[in-house]
């Protein structure tokens, strides 16, 4: 009997003091794969600079896999184990379970918590261990924003001015594409051979204001689409290189010094132009409102891609900041207004004095080089050093 | 000399360039200007090389090209030209 009691308890020990061993020795262990400028690792790293301090057992080994060959090494290594495709960055390995991305707290950010719950239920394997000791390197991140009080403005972040500033600038050039002003003056002539000065005024700002919208919500969605696939480094890149290309052509209309209409597609441009005078001419105003409406639209939607890149740099950088939603689509709206002022500007001169005006061909010339030079140091930067685009 | 102008309708910088040559015209009475609707003439682009609009040709008697400017151009710069050729 006294026998029976011996082995008892000695299959008791062997079953629970491995577990208790490991219980003690093993405390739930984050393998967090992140990249420099890497906007999702970027909010990551702040839940987790937070879940250190009500959860303080929690270790967080850090990788960063954009700099460093060992570390992107290593998450070949751990991917090919676990036979996952990691294809972007964050990558959160806790025991041998994974995320790849990080949407927001309450969805990965419980998932972690879940995972380290059930870690410290039971042991967990850690999958990244047996390659390598990790080096302790962590994203960069302003933990205590610095504010400035200014007068009118009060207490402002200085690390959103930079934001606010690009903001203005990009926006601002990007109204001088040429193709809304040449719309634009367009409609104006047309405008002009209007008697009444109310229907004149109704149509024009009817076409602004769905220009404006357009272009908001196309932006929104470039804003949305980098979001979602910020993570992945090679659309940076992609982007830097688009930036980098809209630069040199940019730069390489200025040489050019061409300050006239291309002659190139005379019969779409014809053929816009006669649209124009059909809309106008409709004696229907709310036909002729909705032909200026999808006019405007229109021309937007054609107008991205003759921006040559300067609205999807923008949004990236955007997508990069790490910002409310609500901030997101405010930058988006004073974009908007940055980008519209121009032409607002045009639009109510030449309805005043009653004569077709324009920005002179000698200021886009100076636009395109300021946008050139502008572009250039953007795609460099978001090529070789992107953590400076990093804002809030 | 006279000058022919190559333009098109839905061409701005060739609406803005319209006040420029009011003024010319007014100060040159005598001053022989051609206008030439590139839609109406489309055969002009190849004859003279056209890369831009609006472009301004300064022809002398036997029709031989003198000069050409291109584009948004200064008063100033056309009429340079005019006083050199007439």
């Amino acid at each position: 009997m006294r026998i029976k009691y011996f082995f008892i308890t000695i299959l008791l020990l062997v079953l629970v003091i491995p577990n208790t061993v490991l219980a003690v020795e093993q405390k739930p262990t984050i393998n967090f794969f992140w990249g420099e400028g890497c906007p999702h690792c970027t909010q990551e790293e702040f839940f987790l600079q937070q879940l250190v301090q009500t959860e303080p057992d929690v270790i967080i080994n850090r990788f960063e896999v954009f700099n460093n060959r060992d570390n992107a090494k290593l998450l070949d290594q751990v991917a090919e184990q676990l036979n996952v495709s990691a294809n972007g960055v964050p990558v959160t390995i806790i025991g041998s379970n994974y995320q790849i991305g990080y949407l927001n707290d309450q969805t990965t950010g419980t998932w972690i918590k879940q995972q380290l719950a059930i870690c410290r239920q039971q042991s967990c394997s850690d999958a990244v261990s047996q390659f390598t000791q990790p080096p302790e390197t962590k994203p960069r991140v302003d933990s205590e924003p610095n504010f400035i009080s200014l007068p009118l403005f009060g207490q402002v972040d200085t690390s959103q001015i930079s934001l606010g500033a690009l903001t203005l600038i990009i926006g601002f050039l990007d109204g001088f594409n040429p193709c809304a002003m040449w719309t634009l003056i367009l409609l104006i002539s047309l405008l002009l051979g209007i008697e009444s000065k109310k229907r004149r005024w109704l149509l024009g700002l009817a076409f602004l204001s769905s220009s404006a919208i357009v272009y908001y919500l196309f932006l929104a969605a470039w804003l949305n689409i980098f979001m979602f696939l910020g993570m992945i480094m090679i659309i940076r890149m992609a982007i830097g290189l688009v930036a980098l290309l809209a630069g040199y052509l940019n730069l390489r209309s200025w040489q050019q010094q061409r300050t006239g209409c291309e002659a190139k597609d005379e019969e779409k441009k014809k053929a816009t132009y006669q649209r124009l005078r059909v809309i106008l001419s409709k004696n229907n105003i709310a036909l002729a409102l909705l032909g200026i409406v999808l006019l405007g639209a229109a021309v937007n939607m054609v107008e991205l891609l003759c921006s040559a890149g300067l609205p999807a740099i923008y949004t990236q950088l955007l997508a990069q900041a790490n910002l409310s939603t609500g901030q997101y689509y405010w930058y988006l709206f004073w974009y908007i207004i940055f980008y519209m002022l121009d032409d607002l500007i045009v639009f109510s001169v030449a309805m005043i004095v009653l004569k077709p005006i324009g920005v002179s061909g000698k200021y886009s010339l100076w636009v395109k080089l300021i946008g050139g030079v502008l572009m250039v140091l953007l795609g460099l930067i978001m090529i070789f050093q992107p953590s400076l685009l990093m804002f809030g | 000399m006279k000058i022919i102008k190559i333009g098109a309708i839905w061409c701005p910088t060739c609406l803005i360039m319209r006040e420029v040559w009011e003024k010319i015209q007014k100060k040159y009475p005598q001053l022989i200007i051609e206008d030439c609707d590139i839609d109406e003439h489309p055969e002009r682009k190849e004859q003279y090389q056209i890369i831009e609009y609006p472009t301004y040709l300064f022809v002398n008697d036997q029709d031989q090209e003198l000069e050409r400017l291109s584009g948004d151009v200064d008063e100033r710069e056309i009429l340079i030209r005019i006083n050199k050729y007439l």
